[in-house]
């Protein structure tokens, strides 16, 4: 019988660490490919009745892919320390267009050499004013994923119990529809009219553009202090105060906010278009198949032209500066982004990026809001442009917000302290 | 005595070196970080101590310290009296295995998952502890609007969260106070305060002492109970330390004044333990 001795022990420990780089050497593909990005992304690429996107380009390169989902925060924070290392093993990531700033936007390939060796099919056909959003001077960073359009998510059978057909479409009369909304149930439990996310900012924006205003324009003019966001302010105080909103509503996290639609304590509120699938969930909603969607508030002459109010956030695939698979990461990037990919993931709950995509049967067929949230892409606009300063920038106006909120202080003080206090941090 | 030489030193070097390779030059690399201007994507830049002066003239700040300040030792103190309390009371017990386990259970567990679960309880509107408690007609909780209500329940669920550290440090003292002692104390008259004051207490100080040390440094890192709960808010009037610090570094990828928060976390809470150390020195370790 052959002994283990000390002396054989280290001879093929030797061997082994001798021949280990050999055998990596030895490999001419990677095993995986890493992708940073948030969940959302990840199951409307691999998940959902489209079915798996990514399959036929794993299949086809033999590379597994391996998704690191994080938190909004997280994932930039992630994202943007890789790609500052010399050398970083994450080979591609998704970025929201708010963090697309001039000195991040360095830190990532310029895609467009990648671009000409390999095109990405009917680039023309993808949103150009997203495409735009991620260039670093003339070179483009990033290729759109995901856009996310909101939409007033509202429960049919709360607003027929209190008498309404649908909800209001102008913002001049949401405070008296909440009004007839929000009531106390026989069991206990408070209705609220009206709830979202009162740690985020685009409602307040959305808000203040529904009363003719806007918050900081695309040339970075901040109209914080003007009449429009006063009002916004001072409706939304006026909400609270009544009781029109959820006592807990500063607190609530978005998982908070959806259980609480979900459960029937919320009647209306703001989110993207997919996430009525969420709300109409039969697992875990009380209302399945009544929760639908409408376009944001809007003012009389707004609706008189047909225009829209609509807010919208996307993000786009971004690939390392220091990544090790480019030309693998840039093809991931393609396969992704081909329109039959495309109308794949918008069928597994993401917002297409091409405009094309809503023209399709199959789509037409298995999203409901296919057709609303369309004409609400034409009209989107984000709630506030990039710039190097803007997480600030949302913090303030949060803060201003809730303090104006709960009477802290009064919406006209609220509105001049955001625009004093934002100034300084824009572009000049 | 045996002589301390080199052959000494070498077999302390390798504990020595990773200690200097986990603690020491990570904080030596915040604390040049909290002297630079750093950001994604562009070089660090020396600035002094522009970062500490920024601190010293932000007024969130302050409040965050204020905060942490108030709310800690409220949590320190509370837990203190409510771990020395227990631990005597059930000392005193012929079966206390099954009440030491309940005591033990937040410890079981997960942090976040039982913060979630306060949340929920707590909820003024559906809350399965906060509809009962304002239906006995204890006043409307308003913690996610009011300011010392909302810091009021994240010390509530600080001390639920880590009475078992502290209860088992002091229940381990106090079962450890020599029964003679007591007998002794009691045929001389003492009653059960005057027991647990001139015998109890004095055996059980030293570790109070390191309780209260330890329970300080963990404290001021206060920071999942306040993200959960309140997020800072309303209008940032909740932030603590830490919370302010995470904004400083991750949200507003700040992180020369992330560092200089920090550090000076770290300088705050050292001065506030020196003295429970300095009086735990000369209880415990003074030579006679």
């Amino acid at each position: 019988m052959t002994q283990i001795t000390r002396r054989r022990v280290l001879a093929g420990t030797t061997a082994a660490a001798l021949l280990a780089p050999r055998t990596g050497r030895a490999e001419t593909k990677p095993a995986k490919l890493t992708i940073i990005a948030h969940r959302v992304h990840q199951l409307t690429a691999t998940e959902g009745p489209a079915g798996d996107v990514t399959a036929s380009w794993r299949a086809r390169t033999g590379v597994a892919l391996e998704w690191v989902t994080l938190d909004l925060n997280a994932i930039h924070d992630r994202l943007f320390r890789e790609a500052s290392l010399s050398r970083s093993q994450v080979d591609l990531g998704f970025m929201l267009n708010t963090r697309a700033v001039p000195e991040v936007m360095r830190l990532f390939e310029p895609l467009d050499p990648l671009m000409a060796r390999a095109p990405i099919e009917d680039f023309a056909d993808l949103q150009q004013r997203f495409v735009d959003t991620f260039r670093d001077g003339t070179a483009h960073v990033g290729i759109p994923y995901r856009h996310a359009v909101n939409a007033l998510h509202y429960n049919e059978v709360i607003l027929q119990e209190r008498g309404l057909a649908a909800p209001p479409a102008l913002i001049e009369d949401l405070l008296e529809a909440a009004r007839r909304i929000s009531h106390t149930r026989s069991d206990g439990t408070r209705v609220a009219a009206f709830a979202f996310e009162a740690d985020n900012y685009p409602t307040l924006v959305m808000m203040a553009r529904a009363f003719g205003g806007d918050f900081i324009t695309e040339d970075y003019k901040i109209l914080a202090d003007q009449p429009p966001m006063v009002k916004a302010l001072s409706l939304l105080r006026d909400l609270y105060a009544e009781g029109h909103l959820p006592k807990t509503i500063m607190a609530m996290s978005q998982n908070d906010l959806i259980g609480a639609m979900q459960a029937g304590q919320v009647a209306m509120t703001t989110f993207p278009f997919g996430r009525t699938v969420l709300f109409n969930d039969p697992k875990v909603s009380k209302y399945p198949g009544r929760f639908k969607t409408a376009f944001l508030f809007s003012n009389k002459e707004l609706q008189a032209r047909g225009a829209l109010i609509s807010t919208a956030e996307f993000w786009s695939m971004v690939i390392p500066r220091n990544a090790q698979r480019k030309e693998l990461a840039w093809d991931l990037v393609r396969e992704l982004s081909m329109r039959a990919s495309t109308i794949a993931e918008a069928i597994n709950g993401n917002g297409p990026v091409r405009a094309s995509a809503y023209d399709d049967p199959r789509l037409k067929e298995r999203v409901s809001y296919a057709d609303q949230e369309a004409a609400a892409l034409k009209w989107s606009r984000v709630p506030m442009p990039a710039f190097a300063k803007s997480a600030q920038a949302k913090d303030i106006a949060v803060e201003e917000m809730q303090a104006a909120m709960l009477g802290m202080q009064k919406p006209e003080q609220a509105a001049r302290n955001m625009a004093r206090r934002i100034k300084p941090l824009l572009p000049a | 005595m045996r002589r301390f030489g080199l052959a000494q030193l070498l077999m302390l070097a390798p504990a020595h070196a990773l200690l200097l390779a986990a603690l020491a030059l990570p904080a030596l690399y915040v604390l040049w970080l909290s002297l630079t201007e750093s950001s994604y994507g562009s070089a660090s830049s020396f600035v002094g101590l522009a970062n500490y002066l920024a601190l010293w003239d932000d007024r969130y700040f302050w409040r965050a310290l204020g905060n942490t300040l108030v709310v800690i030792h409220i949590i320190i103190y509370a837990e203190l009296v409510l771990a020395i309390l227990m631990a005597v009371t059930f000392a005193g017990l012929r079966r206390r295995r099954l009440l030491v386990s309940i005591i033990l259970m937040p410890y079981a567990i997960s942090e976040v998952v039982a913060i979630v679960i306060w949340k929920f309880l707590m909820d003024p509107d559906v809350g399965a502890l906060a509809r009962p408690l304002m239906a006995l007609g204890v006043a409307e909780l308003n913690w996610t609007t009011d300011p010392t209500s909302g810091l009021t329940l994240v010390a509530i669920v600080s001390i639920w969260l880590h009475l078992p550290f502290s209860f088992l440090l002091i229940y381990a003292a106090v079962l450890a106070v020599p029964h003679e002692l007591r007998e002794a104390a009691a045929v001389d008259g003492a009653g059960a305060w005057a027991r647990f004051r001139h015998v109890v207490l004095p055996t059980i100080l030293p570790t109070v002492l390191v309780a209260l040390v330890f329970r300080y440094i963990i404290a001021f890192r206060l920071f999942s109970e306040v993200w959960l709960l309140t997020g800072g808010g309303p209008a940032r009037s909740t932030e603590v330390m830490a919370l302010y610090l995470y904004k400083q570094a991750f949200t507003y990828a700040n992180f020369g004044q992330g560092a200089a928060t920090g550090w000076v976390m770290v300088v705050a809470s050292l001065l506030f333990a020196a003295g429970y150390v300095r009086l735990l020195q000369q209880r415990s370790f003074a030579r006679v």
